[in-house]
């Protein structure tokens, strides 16, 4: 066996430990993304929503100012992005190189699809059961947390999940300002210097955390479907 | 401000909806007042503005004009806390239930008493009684996808009477389910009246829905309300056109007229015949007038037609029949119909009777 993936993937039973430090800096990207762009993305939705038209604080102003706002930012191209937030970066991590610095430009690439996502999720909400809920005395506080995100629950998981894939897909440019990680790894090593075998290894890596995120975001949404 | 025996005061209100190059009057001047404890339908084909119009009560639609007194209190007047405070005693059921798919039936009952004094011990007994009284009690932790449409609005109600409301509006809560769980969420409502002394609007286009349960009505068209009354007399004297067609929508009557008036001896009426509906309301239906008629005008009366309803324990009845007799003794029998305040309409003559009578239909 230890053989054979020898045979097979030279380069990566050599060169181990770099692939494992690789895997960690892609899961810590996308960790703090999902968490930084997730937060950041669902209040935006939600201010999406209920500004939007037949939203429960309905306002053509900041829903228009918002809805620009998310379009403007989400027709940049993430690779140009990257460079584009560099000063931004240096103000906030203190550098703009490395695993954490990319993590900010990471964070703004995504919040806007992830806030769109989630826009898309919440108006899903039957207008009906908004009402019902009005006409009930529920605050608007209420209406967002015990209606609008309750009953779009399944809605969001899977949102949430194609916006996730689409993260480990953005950390792979995050190579390009130094941030490491898998994609990273394929360039620099696999491409660069000729090692196909990392270039696949890395490949299948990524495949297997999307294959396991999709598993488990369906897993949830079925729970959640009533 | 003066006490007095009004659920809902709405005086002279507008709802104007402002759409790119004009401008819609949902509801144009509309004053209606319903009394504490009384079911009041509210008729009208789609579009009419009924919908808008219930909802100006608890201020689901902002009116652009009129004021809204709702319990003694000025519904217009009221901070967002208090407006909240308010609706919470209006309930609200829905034509399409509107329950929250993401929570069980418990859930549903319970949400609008969240944030309530309650403790979740009490709010969980107030959801037991509750669901005794839709007699739901089965299906406490069931999925709303589980459930039958009449299951689904009986939910609703449950809900909608969380908050010991002192009045139900129906908007159009029993279009969507077939006659017979109608009729059982009909029975409900009218149950729920009288236990709770609750005021119940239902708006509605059904006029057998009205006809079963309300006391009175108003009928709407083009956002006015055209006619109201008490249930009786929109039933055996509407007055303008639109509710003549609701009421012939509920009792048949026309259309037993039409399928009467295609008969083959009926086309070919005998000359001594005549053809006429007669209408009745309250004590003259117990009298025998058929038998009055021969005794009295050996004139004999064929029943071809009829229905008699109880509305609100009024007696209201149609009749179409055809009298036959000689020329004389059928004017006189219709002179004696008309002075027992029988509403008389000839349909069809024979040239006979015609010819005693001068012609003059009436």
């Amino acid at each position: 066996m230890h053989s054979l993936l020898i045979h097979l993937f030279p380069n990566v039973v050599s060169q181990w430990n770099l692939v494992t430090q690789s895997f960690t800096e892609t899961l810590f990207m996308v960790g703090w993304t999902a968490l930084i762009a997730g937060i950041i993305g669902i209040s935006f939705g939600i201010l999406l929503t209920i500004t939007g038209p037949k939203g429960i604080l309905e306002n053509t102003l900041v829903y228009s100012v918002l809805d620009k706002f998310i379009n403007i930012i989400r027709s940049v191209p993430f690779i140009i992005l990257l460079a584009l937030v560099v000063p931004l970066t240096r103000i906030i991590v203190g550098t703009s190189i490395g695993t954490i610095a990319a993590i900010v430009p990471l964070s703004i690439g995504v919040f806007p699809f992830y806030a769109r996502q989630v826009q898309n999720a919440l108006v899903e909400v039957d207008s009906g059961i908004i009402e019902a809920a009005q006409a009930s005395g529920s605050s608007n506080f209420d209406l967002i947390f015990g209606v609008y995100l309750k009953e779009g629950t399944s809605e969001l998981i899977r949102v949430s999940i194609v916006t996730l894939i689409g993260v480990i897909d953005f950390t792979a440019m995050a190579g390009a300002i130094g941030g490491g990680g898998l994609g990273n790894l394929a360039i620099s090593l696999g491409y660069d210097r000729f090692e196909n075998d990392i270039t696949i290894a890395a490949t299948l890596i990524i495949l297997v955390m999307v294959l396991v995120t999709q598993t488990i975001g369906d897993y949830f949404v079925r729970r959640t479907t009533h | 401000m003066i006490k007095n025996n009004l659920a809902v005061n709405l005086i002279n209100i507008d709802v104007t909806f402002k759409q790119k190059n004009h401008v819609i009057k949902a509801v144009d001047d509309v004053t209606l007042k319903i009394e504490k404890g009384d079911i009041y339908g509210i008729v009208g084909y789609s579009g009419a503005g009924k919908s808008t119009l219930v909802r100006v009560i608890n201020l689901l639609q902002a009116p652009s004009n009129g004021s809204v007194i709702v319990n003694d209190q000025n519904m217009l007047a009221l901070h967002s806390n208090q407006l909240r405070y308010a609706r919470k005693k209006i309930g609200m059921i829905f034509q399409h239930f509107n329950l929250m798919n993401a929570r069980t039936v418990a859930g549903n009952v319970a949400f609008p008493l969240r944030k309530s004094n309650l403790t979740k011990k009490q709010i969980n007994d107030k959801v037991d009684q509750l669901l005794a009284l839709v007699g739901l009690t089965d299906k406490k932790l069931t999925y709303p996808s589980q459930l039958s449409g009449g299951q689904k609005q009986r939910v609703a109600i449950a809900r909608a009477l969380s908050n010991d409301p002192d009045i139900l509006i129906s908007d159009e809560a029993t279009s969507a389910l077939d006659p017979k769980t109608t009729k059982s969420i009909l029975i409900l409502l009218a149950s729920l009246n009288q236990k709770l002394n609750l005021t119940i609007i239902l708006i509605t286009h059904e006029m057998q829905a009205v006809k079963q349960i309300c006391n009175n009505a108003a009928v709407m068209e083009n956002g006015r309300i055209v006619e109201r009354n008490n249930i009786v007399n929109i039933f055996s004297q509407p007055e303008v056109k639109i509710t003549q067609e609701f009421v012939a929508t509920a009792n048949q009557i026309d259309e037993a007229i039409d399928s009467v008036l295609a008969q083959p001896n009926i086309k070919h009426l005998k000359t001594n015949e005549v053809l006429i509906k007669l209408k009745y309301i309250g004590t003259v239906t117990d009298e025998p007038i058929i038998v009055g008629l021969y005794k009295q005008f050996e004139v004999t009366a064929n029943i071809l037609a009829g229905n008699v309803e109880n509305l609100k324990d009024t007696p209201v009845g149609n009749l179409v029949i055809i009298l036959s007799g000689q020329a004389n003794n059928v004017k006189h029998a219709l002179k004696f119909l008309e002075g027992l305040d029988v509403k008389v309409t000839i349909l069809k003559i024979g040239n006979d009777i015609k010819s005693v009578i001068g012609g003059s239909k009436r």
